[in-house]
């Protein structure tokens, strides 16, 4: 973790911002809460990282403009627009290999810029569709640089934060219990980040560990380490941003419900960082879906074009999760795994019934099967995300020559 | 168009896609009170939707901001050509 969320800093920076925000009324409060947030940025970042993120959303919010005032002009060029300069300020490992040294940059590459890539997009796509509500620039400034959940969301919609902060939906009950609820949110999510987290990561996988010298049991040890070491982590780093946003009146979505319980692996993504899963869904996985079922090749091939999108979604998914090419292999094992399920699942219904599935899958002994295949598929998984390219490389030249 | 008319033609098109004879739709029906309704079978739902009422489309912010039947119906309403 970048910025430690335990600091005393951080710590009275939010407590300071959930007063203000509470205390104060119309602009002054969106004022006052953009300049914690740019405060925030600029000490997390440094100024340049600050002006390129602040610049990364004042394009964003220049495209949406545009849209608005020309509803003819197609969405393809902006968004390409903004994937092109979201890929080259990613810095993205596969660029060294196309481009010379001297054009590429890693300065730009900030702190949360993916999360904040997916949050514009989202802004983009709903406010061509008019189903946005309202475009403010000072909502949408503070929607974009709100410091709980700029460095690793979870990712809210505009809608949400648009209703929360001008008082359209509670983030929280009025009442004492539920303030002290969040508050407790807030100490057992630093419990799980710097306590029970640095313990696990002692057994975990390590990005420089050479996988084909394990022995089994390690191997197994480490891989499933890695697994509750990631689910510590970003789920206290979850618990802590969540609370400290209901708080200040601006929930942010919840992100986990017991990964390790996942009964399939359509199962695991909605428990496991679920507020990706379900902009992934709306943004890529249903329009890729819809184009090709209505499409005049693929309309009579329903599980295939299924299966189409969801390894073009899981693809996505893995290479906006980082920049190295091991996030890319875990996508592709991720769109692997639904794929499996998503055809089998077909099968299944297509030979037994949809009642009879679903009357299979209320079997106890289903259920505990599934589980854990589902839990050593994940764990497994988590292995490209984990290990570099230079170990990922070997791992692969060991078992090729093998 | 008849809103009875869209209303039942709805019902035959979610009894056809969820595979369930005794599905009941109503304005507040939402994807949770239909068990087979997921990310999948959504996408498939609004396809057959577009194929039955000439004119309907849902642009991609619309789907991923449907909340329920009744939005549905509002846009069904809307853009049908019949």
């Amino acid at each position: 973790m970048s910025f430690a969320l335990l600091s005393i800093q951080y710590l009275s920076l939010s407590m300071i911002s959930v007063l203000l925000v509470s205390l104060l009324s119309s602009v002054i409060r969106q004022l006052v809460f953009l300049s914690v947030n740019v405060f925030f940025i600029v000490y997390l970042l440094g100024l340049s990282g600050a002006l390129s993120t602040i610049a990364f959303c004042l394009l964003g919010f220049a495209l949406v403009k545009i849209h608005l005032k020309w509803p003819a002009l197609r969405m393809l060029y902006s968004l390409s627009l903004f994937v092109a300069l979201f890929i080259y300020m990613r810095n993205y490992e596969i660029l060294q290999w196309i481009f010379p040294q001297e054009i590429l940059t890693s300065v730009l590459s900030t702190v949360g810029l993916s999360f904040l890539f997916f949050k514009i997009i989202h802004v983009l796509i709903d406010a061509k569709s008019n189903t946005l509500r309202k475009l403010e620039f000072l909502t949408y400034l503070n929607y974009c640089l709100n410091f709980t959940t700029i460095m690793m969301g979870p990712i809210m919609r505009y809608q949400d934060y648009f209703d929360q902060w001008h008082g359209h939906k509670q983030a929280i009950k009025p009442t004492y219990e539920a303030h002290l609820d969040a508050i407790l949110r807030i100490l057992s999510g630093l419990v799980k980040a710097y306590i029970l987290a640095i313990w696990v990561s002692k057994l975990a996988l390590q990005p420089d560990t050479n996988v084909l010298q394990l022995s089994f049991s390690s191997w197994v040890i480490q891989m499933y380490g890695f697994f509750f070491y990631l689910y510590l982590n970003f789920s206290g780093y979850c618990d802590i941003v969540i609370g400290i946003g209901s708080l200040m009146g601006i929930r942010p979505p919840e992100n986990f419900n017991k990964p390790f319980i996942a009964q399939n692996m359509s199962d695991f993504w909605l428990r496991q960082h679920r507020s990706l899963t379900l902009w992934l869904t709306d943004y890529v996985f249903s329009p890729t879906y819809k184009q090709a079922l209505g499409s005049q090749w693929l309309s009579s091939y329903p599980v295939l074009s299924g299966n189409l999108a969801l390894m073009l979604t899981m693809v996505v998914s893995g290479i906006w999760h980082g920049a190295s090419l091991g996030f890319l292999f875990f996508g592709i094992t991720h769109g692997i795994y639904l794929v499996i399920y998503h055809t089998w699942d077909h099968l299944l219904s297509k030979y037994l019934g949809r009642k009879r599935v679903n009357q299979l899958r209320k079997n106890w002994l289903a259920k505990i099967v599934g589980i854990i295949i589902t839990f050593n598929a994940a764990s497994f998984a988590f292995i490209f995300f984990q290990l570099d390219t230079h170990h990922l490389l070997q791992l692969f030249n060991g078992l090729l020559r093998s | 168009m008849n809103e009875e008319i869209i209303w039942n033609r709805l019902t035959e098109i979610f009894r056809d896609v969820f595979e369930d004879e005794d599905i009941v739709i109503g304005p507040e029906t939402v994807a949770q009170d239909i068990l087979e309704w997921d990310s999948l079978s959504n996408i498939q739902l609004l396809v057959a939707i577009e194929k039955a009422f000439d004119g309907v489309k849902f642009n991609t912010g619309e789907v991923a901001n449907l909340k329920n039947v009744g939005q549905m119906v509002d846009i069904i309403i809307h853009r049908s050509k019949e």
